[in-house]
């Protein structure tokens, strides 16, 4: 096997990259689903509860797993829902 | 009354009380008393609630998942499609292919919904080749509408390969597009410091940066130029430097980036692409530089090692002396806060310390 320039003895298994929590490139669609959740809760403007949630959505499409942080997801996720919850507790109170 | 009457002209005539007199009253109007209402079971001013935000609201998300589906799809073929396209010249070339440990687990890693890994090792002069395909975001519908009419995204692919050499040379050399030099020197440092623009004989608009003629007529050959001719404008940079290490036992790096085929169209160069990175890596790996040239490169690298240890160095002592000033800062901060004897009790200590450091036996006499 001259011509063969494969070798068995010489290969390495694949490693994916895991990236430092300062190498990991900031996640602006999270930061500002949570900015408009937060502003949503606070100051009662539906829009940008459902605008949050929108965000978020795109943010979790888009994003890699080397650099996923779940804790992040489920947070940003709690403080949706909080903020939908409260802009729409009178149809609760109306049934 | 009488009496009243005569105090009364006294003050003002017109005020005079006549018994007698028939008094003109106006007529009364009839008052009609306002009608209560139970107003608390009722708004003032009653709307009926309208749901058009939360309708649009809801379509929207609808409309954007279905976007993340139909996308994560597209992407996901041309994937596969890359893979089948190289996988023939990947198991040519190396002795293990696919990401996954066993055979049969898993060729491709997904990454992220547009980022595909594909990888392969075990060649006598190659760690590995990693195979990186980053599409555009079709999943996402902002990307799509907003970035993709602004910006120009392309689906690119990437190899790195480490390599190792039969007989240890520096080297160091950049091809990229004549548009790309400025920025490219700029973000490379041993580019900028040891390579040249040469002239070999390439397409127009590419550019060899290299550090010898020698090196540059060895690595483009015929054959390489042939393969550059066939891939048109869909290089945009391949990059060999001994100044990266991936991994030990494998000095010299490749890292190469090229246009994907727009929606996989015209896919006949993308193992096109792949096989003009393998040639590189080969003859990259066989290289075999003249004494004069070899000393030319090692004197050049002694040079731009000392330069680089002195930046170093320098920045180090910049750090140092600001660590220095601002502690100092600190202290003087703290002083001024201190109440004057025990300003007197610090000097005294402090120039205790400062006799103990020169090794004198002084006291200090208070005056």
């Amino acid at each position: 096997m001259k011509g063969d320039p494969r070798r068995p003895e010489s290969i390495i298994p694949f490693k994916d990259c895991v990236l430092n929590s300062s190498e990991v490139p900031p996640d602006w669609f999270s930061f500002l689903s949570v900015m408009c959740a937060m502003i949503g809760f606070m100051l009662r403007i539906k829009w940008a509860a459902w605008a949050s949630l929108l965000m978020f959505i795109s943010g979790y499409t888009s994003s890699r797993s080397s650099t996923m942080d779940y804790s992040q997801i489920f947070t940003s996720f709690s403080m949706i829902l909080i903020s939908l919850v409260t802009n729409y507790s009178f149809l609760f109170r109306q049934i | 009354m009488p009496a009243l009457s005569l105090i009364s002209l006294l003050i003002h005539p017109s005020l005079s009380f006549d018994d007698d007199a028939e008094l003109d009253f106006p007529e009364e109007e009839e008052v009609q008393e306002p009608i209560l209402q139970n107003l608390s079971a009722q708004d003032p001013f009653p709307q009926k609630p309208n749901f058009y935000m939360e309708i649009t609201m809801l379509c929207l998300i609808c409309l954007y998942i279905s976007n993340v589906y139909i996308g994560k799809q597209k992407n996901e073929r041309l994937a596969t499609g890359w893979l089948y396209l190289l996988k023939p010249l990947f198991q040519e070339n190396f002795s293990k292919t696919g990401v996954a440990e066993k055979e049969g687990e898993g060729e491709m890693l997904k990454e992220a919904n547009h980022v595909f890994k594909y990888y392969a090792s075990g060649r006598y002069n190659m760690g590995y080749i990693l195979g990186t395909l980053e599409l555009s975001k079709r999943q996402d519908l902002f990307n799509t509408l907003i970035f993709g009419l602004f910006s120009k995204e392309q689906d690119k692919v990437s190899y790195e390969i480490p390599i190792k050499q039969e007989n240890p040379n520096p080297i160091a050399f950049m091809l990229c597009k004549t548009n790309q030099v400025k920025n490219l020197r700029a973000n490379h440092n041993d580019i900028k410091t040891l390579t040249r623009a040469l002239d070999i004989g390439l397409p127009s608009g590419y550019t060899l940066l290299a550090e010898s003629i020698e090196a540059a007529e060895f690595l483009f050959n015929g054959n390489v130029i042939r393969l550059i001719e066939s891939l048109s404008n869909s290089i945009e940079m391949v990059y060999v430097t001994d100044q990266v290490n991936l991994i030990q036992g494998y000095p010299i790096t490749l890292v190469s980036s090229f246009v994907y085929p727009k929606d996989g169209k015209d896919v006949d160069f993308v193992a096109t692409q792949a096989q003009l990175v393998i040639t590189l890596a080969d003859l990259t790996s066989k290289l075999a530089l003249s004494g004069k040239v070899k000393t030319a490169a090692e004197k050049e690298r002694a040079t731009m090692n000392k330069d680089k240890v002195k930046e170093m160095n320098q920045q180090r002592e910049e750090e140092r002396l600001q660590k220095k000033y601002d502690q100092k800062k600190k202290e003087e901060e703290k002083i001024q806060g201190l109440s004057k004897e025990k300003k007197r009790k610090l000097e005294e200590k402090e120039y205790k310390k400062e006799l103990k450091k020169k090794g004198l036996k002084f006291k200090m006499v208070k005056g």
